[in-house]
C-alpha cells in the first residue's frame, strides 16, 4: 500500500489552516493579469487620439473583468471545500445547458457560434463547461475504488470529459474542443492510467505532425517513438500494438491531408509549414507575429513603441496574438517574464496537487495545470511559429472576459485547496 | 509497476514537469533565436514595412511687387497619396467616387506616377473642401489612401498680370526629359512667365519624411520623432520692379481694348507695369484646369494668351522719328537749326507720300512736335539704309531684349534684308522713305519701344528691361540683386536736349499731336505714332512718353490696336498712369485702387494666413470633375 491513505476521501474542512495561504500563486496570477492588461492597453489604444480620449474601451472592459476575477478568485479561495465539491455536478449540468443554449440562441463571431450575449455581458459557454467538466471528473476519480487502470473506469472518465465535445464541435469551435482531449489525457495521467497506453495515444499525434514535414522527419519520429516504447519494457505484443498505431497514423497522414481535410484546414497546415507561401493571406498572421516577436530584440522597443503592435499589423492582436505585445515592446525580457510566470503558476499547481490528500482536490489542481500548460503551449507556440494557428487564448493575457474570469476562478480553487496541503508528498 | 499506476505519483508528476520544461525550454530557445540572434534582421523588416519615405514638397517662393505687396503667394491645397500595393479594389472604388471620377482614371494615374508598389505617390492634387472632408470622414475605409496638406499658388485678386507671372502646373513627361533628374511625375513646375523663367529659384528643394504607416498603408505619425527626415528647403522669393497698383490701373484702363502698356523706370530698366489686353485669369491654370476652360481661353479670337507687350509686333510709326533725328544729328546730316520745307507731300520717282499737313519750314524740333513726315522722308533718303539699321541696332531693335517673359520675333530691316527680298541693288528708294517715318517692313514690340523711350528719357543710356529686381536667398537670408545690361549709347547732350524739346512740344505746345496727355502739374514729354494695320483696318495707336520732364521717373509705351490716331486713345491712358505712379492718385471718374496698393509703405506680411483671404479661396475653387 501507499504511504498515503487513499480511503480518506473527504478531508475535514477544519484541516485547512487559515494561516496557510498560497501567496506565491496569488502574486504570480496578479502579475500575469497585470501584464495582460498592459498588453491589451498597448494593442488597443489609439496613438492618434488626444490626451482627453481616455483609455480604450477594450482595455476598460478587460479591467472590469479582472476586478471581477479578483473578487471571484478570493471568494473561491475561502469557500468551504464541501461547497465546491457539492457544486460540481450542478456546474457540470449547467455547462451542458449553456452549450445547448448557445447552439439555439448563440451569436456568431468570427464564423463560430460560441457566444451568448445577454445585454452587456457576452460569455463563452465552453469556458464554463471546461470548469464544470474538470470538477466532475475530480468527483468521479475521488470515489472509492475508482482506478483508471481498468478499462471501465477509463471509459467513464472519457464519457464525463468528452461529453461536451460534440456540442462544442457543433459551434464549431475546434480549438476549444481539443482542450477537452488534453484534459482527459491529463486526468488519466494523474489518476493512474497506464503510462504506456498514454504514450501510445500521444505518440501517433507527434508522428502525424512529423509526417507533414516529410518522410524523413516521419521516420525519425517513428524511431524515437519505438525507442521510448522499448524503454517501457512491455511485452512484444503490446509494444508492437502501440507502435503499430503510430506507424498507421504516420502513413495515413498524407491521405488524410489530401482527401479528408477541408481546403481551409489544409491552408492552415501549409501556412504553418511555410508562412511565406501566402504572405498576404493565410501566412499573414504568422509572418507579422514573427516579425513582432523577433524585432523586439533583448529589451524591446518600449511600452507603446512597438511598431508592429501600434501600427496594427496583426489583426485582433489582443485576442490570440497577445504574446506579441510583451515580446515586441519588452523584448526577450518581456517574453521570458511571461514564460517564467506561466511556468511558475503551472509548477505551483502541480506541486499543490502532489501534496494534497484528497484525490478530488489533487485531480482538479493537476487538471488546472494541464489546461494552463496546453493553452500556453498552443498560444505561445503559435505566436512564435512553432504551432499551427488555432483559436486558443493565452490564459490571463488574452482579451476575453469569460476566459479571464474562469481562469482566475481556477486559481481561486488552487488557493482554496492549498490550505489542505500536507507536508507529505505523494510517492 | 504498482507505483507507476498509483494516483499522482512522483513519476507522473515528473513526467508532467518534464513535458513542461521541454515545451518551455523549446520556447526559450525559439525566443533566443528570434529575438537575440535574428532580432536585428526582424527589426529591419518591421521598419521596412512600417516606415515609408514620403517626399515632402517645398513651399514655392512667393513673388512681391516693388513695395513688398505679395502678388503670388501660397494657400493650402490637399493632395491625395496612394500606396499602390495597399490599395484594395473597394477603397479604389470609394476614392473614385469621392473624387467624382472612375477607377480607370485612378488606375491611369497610378500607372503614370508610380515608381514602385510600396512608395506612396501623389495622384490627385487640389482636392476641393468637400472632397477633403469626405476623405477624412471615410479614412478608415480608404485602405492605401492618404491625404496631405500642401500648398498651391494663389494670385492676389487685385491684379492679374497673367503674362508676367505665368502659371504653374503638373509637369509633363517631355518636360521631365528636358528639365532633368530633380523632377518626378506629378511635380508642379512653372509653365510660363516668371514662374517658368525663375523655376530654379522658386521651386526650392524637396525634402524627405519618414513616417510610420499602419497595416492599411496609412500614415500614423512620424518615425523616430522626425530625426531621420530632411526638411525641404523652400523656394526663393522674388522681388519684382512691378508696381501692383500701377499694374492694376493699367489692366483696368486697357479693359475693352486690344493693346498693351509697358511702363518702366528709365533709370534702371525695371518694369513697373506690363499689361496686355485681353488677358486671362492665371488662377485658371493653377491646380486642376478643366479642358473646357482651357480651350475657351486658347481659342478666344482676342488671343488672350498672346502677350501683346512682347509677342505682338507692329511698325513703330512716328515714334521712330526721334531715332531718325538722333541718327541725322549725330552723323551730321542735319544740325538742330537745319530746316526743310514741307509742302504737305513728298514725291519721288512718280510716287507721292503725304504729310499730316502743310508744315512749311520745319527744323528737327518742330518736325518731332508736329510729326512732319516730309522732314523724315528726306532725312532717311539722305542717310541711307545703313545708318537707319545702325541706329536701330543701337537702341536694340530687331533682337530679343532678354526680358523674363517670351518675346516675339521683331525685324529691323537692313541692306541685306532688302537685297534678299528684292535682289541685290534692285530695291526701290521708296522703301527708305517709308522706313524713315517708322512704317514699312520694320516690326517692333511695345517692350522695345518702352526701353527706347526709357533711353531717350534718361539722356542716352539703354537699360535692359526686366521684371525681377532681387531674389531672396533663403539659405543665406540675404536679398541678392539681379544684374542686367546697361549701355551708354554715346549720344551727346546737345542732341538729347533737342529730342527732349521736341517730345516736350508734342504734349505741351499747341499744335502737338498729344495734347490729350497734358497735365497742369506734371510735365510729360512724348510722341504719338500710328502703325498701319493693313488694308481695311483701323491703324494701331502708339504713344510713348516719360515724366517728369526734368527728372524722368517713368517711361512708357502704350499701344491700342485698331483705334486710329495715337493721341486720341493711347495718350490719355499714359497720362492717367503717369499721374497715378507719381502721385498715387487716380483720375476722377476712375475708382481708386485698394488702399493697400495705394500706400507703398504698407508692406504686407510675407506669408498670407491660410484661407484668410476670401477672394483667393473663391478663385481657387475650380471644379475638379474634369482633367
Amino acid at each position: 500500500m501507499d504511504a498515503y491513505s487513499y480511503d480518506e476521501t473527504i478531508a475535514p474542512a477544519s484541516s485547512g489552516s487559515p494561516l496557510r495561504f498560497d501567496f506565491r500563486t496569488l502574486l504570480v496570477t496578479v502579475a500575469l493579469v497585470a501584464i495582460g492588461l498592459i498588453s491589451i492597453y498597448s494593442a488597443t489604444h489609439d496613438p492618434n487620439a488626444g490626451p482627453d480620449a481616455g483609455p480604450p474601451t477594450t482595455f476598460l472592459s478587460q479591467l472590469v473583468f479582472a476586478i471581477g476575477g479578483v473578487v471571484a478568485m478570493i471568494s473561491l479561495a475561502f469557500l468551504p471545500e464541501r461547497w465546491i465539491r457539492v457544486s460540481s455536478f450542478p456546474l457540470y449540468a449547467f455547462g451542458y445547458a449553456l452549450l445547448l443554449a448557445v447552439i439555439a440562441f448563440g451569436t456568431v463571431r468570427y464564423g463560430q457560434k460560441n457566444w451568448i450575449i445577454l445585454g452587456p455581458i457576452s460569455l463563452q459557454p465552453s469556458e464554463l463547461a471546461k470548469f464544470g467538466t474538470l470538477m466532475m471528473a475530480g468527483v468521479f476519480v475521488n470515489r472509492e475504488g475508482r482506478d483508471l487502470s481498468n478499462w471501465r473506469d477509463i471509459a467513464i472518465v472519457m464519457a464525463i470529459v468528452l461529453g461536451p465535445v460534440p456540442l462544442i464541435m457543433l459551434e464549431p469551435d475546434f480549438g476549444s474542443a481539443t482542450v477537452y482531449f488534453v484534459m482527459l489525457l491529463g486526468i488519466a495521467l494523474w489518476a493512474g492510467a497506464d503510462l504506456f497506453l498514454l504514450f501510445s495515444i500521444v505518440a501517433p499525434a507527434a508522428v502525424a505532425i512529423a509526417a507533414l514535414f516529410g518522410s524523413l522527419q516521419m521516420y525519425i519520429a517513428l524511431g524515437v517513438v519505438l525507442l521510448c516504447m522499448l524503454l517501457f519494457r512491455r511485452s512484444v505484443m503490446v509494444t508492437l500494438l502501440g507502435f503499430g498505431l503510430s506507424v498507421v497514423m504516420g502513413f495515413s497522414t498524407g491521405y488524410v491531408y489530401q482527401h479528408v481535410m477541408q481546403p481551409h484546414q489544409r491552408a492552415r497546415i501549409d501556412t504553418f509549414l511555410n508562412p511565406n507561401l501566402d504572405p498576404r493571406g493565410a501566412g499573414y498572421h504568422v509572418i507579422q507575429s514573427l516579425m513582432a516577436v523577433g524585432s523586439g530584440g533583448f529589451t524591446g522597443k518600449g511600452f507603446l513603441h512597438g511598431t508592429q503592435t501600434q501600427l496594427r499589423y496583426i489583426p485582433e492582436q489582443w485576442t490570440d496574438f497577445i504574446y506579441c505585445v510583451p515580446t515586441e515592446e519588452f523584448g526577450f525580457v518581456g517574453g521570458m517574464t511571461v514564460l517564467i510566470l506561466l511556468g511558475a503558476l503551472i509548477w505551483l499547481a502541480v506541486d499543490t496537487a502532489s501534496h494534497l490528500r484528497s484525490k478530488f482536490e489533487s485531480t482538479i489542481c493537476f487538471g488546472i495545470a494541464v489546461i494552463f500548460l496546453y493553452h500556453a503551449a498552443i498560444n505561445i507556440g503559435m505566436a512564435i511559429g512553432l504551432v499551427p494557428v488555432m483559436g486558443i487564448p493565452l490564459p490571463f493575457l488574452s482579451k476575453g472576459g469569460s476566459s479571464l474570469l474562469l481562469n482566475m476562478s481556477m486559481v481561486g480553487l488552487l488557493l482554496n485547496f492549498y490550505r489542505f496541503r500536507t507536508d507529505l508528498r505523494r510517492p | 509497476m504498482e507505483v507507476d499506476r498509483s494516483f499522482g505519483s512522483t513519476t507522473r508528476k515528473r513526467t508532467f514537469i518534464g513535458l513542461l520544461l521541454l515545451i518551455f525550454g523549446a520556447f526559450t530557445a525559439r525566443l533566443v533565436q528570434l529575438q537575440l540572434i535574428e532580432g536585428s534582421e526582424y527589426r529591419t523588416r518591421t521598419e521596412a514595412q512600417g516606415i515609408k519615405q514620403i517626399v515632402r514638397e517645398p513651399i514655392r517662393g512667393a513673388i512681391y511687387d516693388r513695395y513688398g505687396h505679395p502678388i503670388v503667394a501660397n494657400i493650402p491645397s490637399y493632395t491625395v497619396l496612394v500606396t499602390p500595393n495597399k490599395l484594395t479594389p473597394q477603397s479604389k472604388a470609394l476614392l473614385a467616387r469621392i473624387l467624382a471620377t472612375d477607377t480607370v482614371t485612378i488606375n491611369d494615374k497610378i500607372k503614370q506616377y508610380k515608381t514602385n508598389d510600396y512608395s506612396p505617390i501623389r495622384i490627385w492634387r487640389d482636392v476641393d473642401r468637400q472632397g477633403w472632408a469626405r476623405l477624412n470622414e471615410l479614412h478608415t475605409d480608404l485602405v492605401g489612401v492618404d491625404i496631405v496638406e500642401e500648398s498651391k499658388r494663389a494670385y492676389t485678386a487685385d491684379i492679374r498680370a497673367s503674362h508676367i507671372l505665368g502659371y504653374t502646373k503638373e509637369i509633363s513627361n517631355t518636360e521631365i526629359g528636358e528639365l532633368g533628374d530633380y523632377y518626378t511625375p506629378g511635380d508642379v513646375v512653372g509653365k510660363s512667365g516668371i514662374e517658368k523663367a525663375f523655376e530654379d529659384h522658386l521651386r526650392g528643394e524637396k525634402g524627405y519624411e519618414f513616417v510610420a504607416v499602419n497595416n492599411r498603408g496609412q500614415r500614423v505619425n512620424s518615425f523616430n520623432d522626425g530625426k531621420n527626415d530632411r526638411t525641404p528647403s523652400n523656394g526663393f522669393d522674388l522681388y519684382l520692379g512691378l508696381d501692383a497698383g500701377l499694374q492694376q490701373y493699367a489692366e483696368k484702363l486697357l479693359k475693352g481694348y486690344h493693346g498693351a502698356v509697358v511702363a518702366l523706370d528709365p533709370n534702371n530698366g525695371e518694369i513697373l507695369a506690363m499689361a496686355s489686353a485681353p488677358d486671362y485669369d492665371p488662377a485658371l491654370f493653377s491646380g486642376v484646369t478643366t479642358k473646357e476652360a482651357y480651350e475657351k481661353v486658347a481659342n478666344d479670337p482676342g488671343k488672350p494668351l498672346l502677350n501683346r507687350a512682347t509677342q505682338a509686333v507692329y511698325p513703330p510709326g512716328s515714334t521712330w522719328k526721334m531715332l531718325m533725328a538722333i541718327a541725322g544729328l549725330t552723323e551730321g546730316y542735319i544740325k538742330p537749326s537745319t530746316t526743310i520745307s514741307c509742302p504737305g507731300s513728298f514725291t519721288l520717282g512718280g510716287n507721292t507720300w503725304k504729310c499730316h499737313g502743310v508744315h512749311g519750314l520745319v527744323n528737327v524740333r518742330k518736325a518731332i512736335h508736329v510729326s512732319c513726315n516730309v522732314f523724315f522722308y528726306k532725312l532717311a533718303l539722305q542717310m541711307g539704309i545703313d545708318n537707319y539699321t545702325k541706329y536701330g541696332q543701337l537702341f536694340h531693335f530687331g533682337r530679343r531684349l532678354g526680358v523674363d517673359v517670351p518675346e516675339g520675333t521683331t525685324l529691323l530691316p537692313s541692306q541685306e534684308y532688302y537685297d534678299k527680298v528684292y535682289g541685290a541693288g534692285k530695291w526701290p528708294k521708296g522703301v527708305l522713305v517709308n522706313l524713315g517715318i517708322g512704317q514699312g517692313e520694320i516690326k517692333v514690340n511695345p517692350m522695345q519701344l518702352a526701353a527706347y523711350c526709357g533711353a531717350l528719357a534718361n539722356g542716352g543710356t539703354w537699360y535692359q528691361p526686366h521684371l525681377v529686381r532681387a531674389i531672396k536667398n533663403n539659405q543665406l537670408g540675404s536679398i541678392e540683386k539681379v544684374k542686367y545690361d546697361a549701355e551708354d549709347l554715346g549720344i551727346s547732350h546737345d542732341i538729347m536736349d533737342v529730342i527732349h524739346a521736341g517730345m516736350f512740344d508734342v504734349v505741351n505746345t499747341p499744335g502737338g499731336t498729344a495734347g490729350g496727355a497734358k497735365m497742369s502739374d506734371i510735365v510729360i514729354a512724348g510722341k504719338t505714332g500710328t502703325a498701319q494695320a493693313g488694308k481695311g483696318k483701323r491703324d494701331h495707336a502708339w504713344f510713348i512718353c516719360y515724366a517728369p520732364f526734368d527728372k524722368p521717373k517713368i517711361a512708357m509705351c502704350v499701344l491700342v490696336e485698331n483705334s486710329g490716331f495715337g493721341g486720341t486713345y493711347s495718350a490719355p491712358i499714359a497720362r492717367k498712369l503717369i499721374r497715378y505712379y507719381l502721385t498715387r492718385q487716380r483720375e476722377e471718374g476712375d475708382a481708386q485702387a485698394a488702399d493697400s496698393l495705394n500706400n507703398p509703405n504698407a508692406l504686407h506680411s510675407i506669408n498670407m494666413p491660410p484661407g484668410a483671404d476670401g477672394d483667393v479661396q473663391e478663385s481657387s475653387m475650380i471644379p475638379d470633375s474634369l482633367h
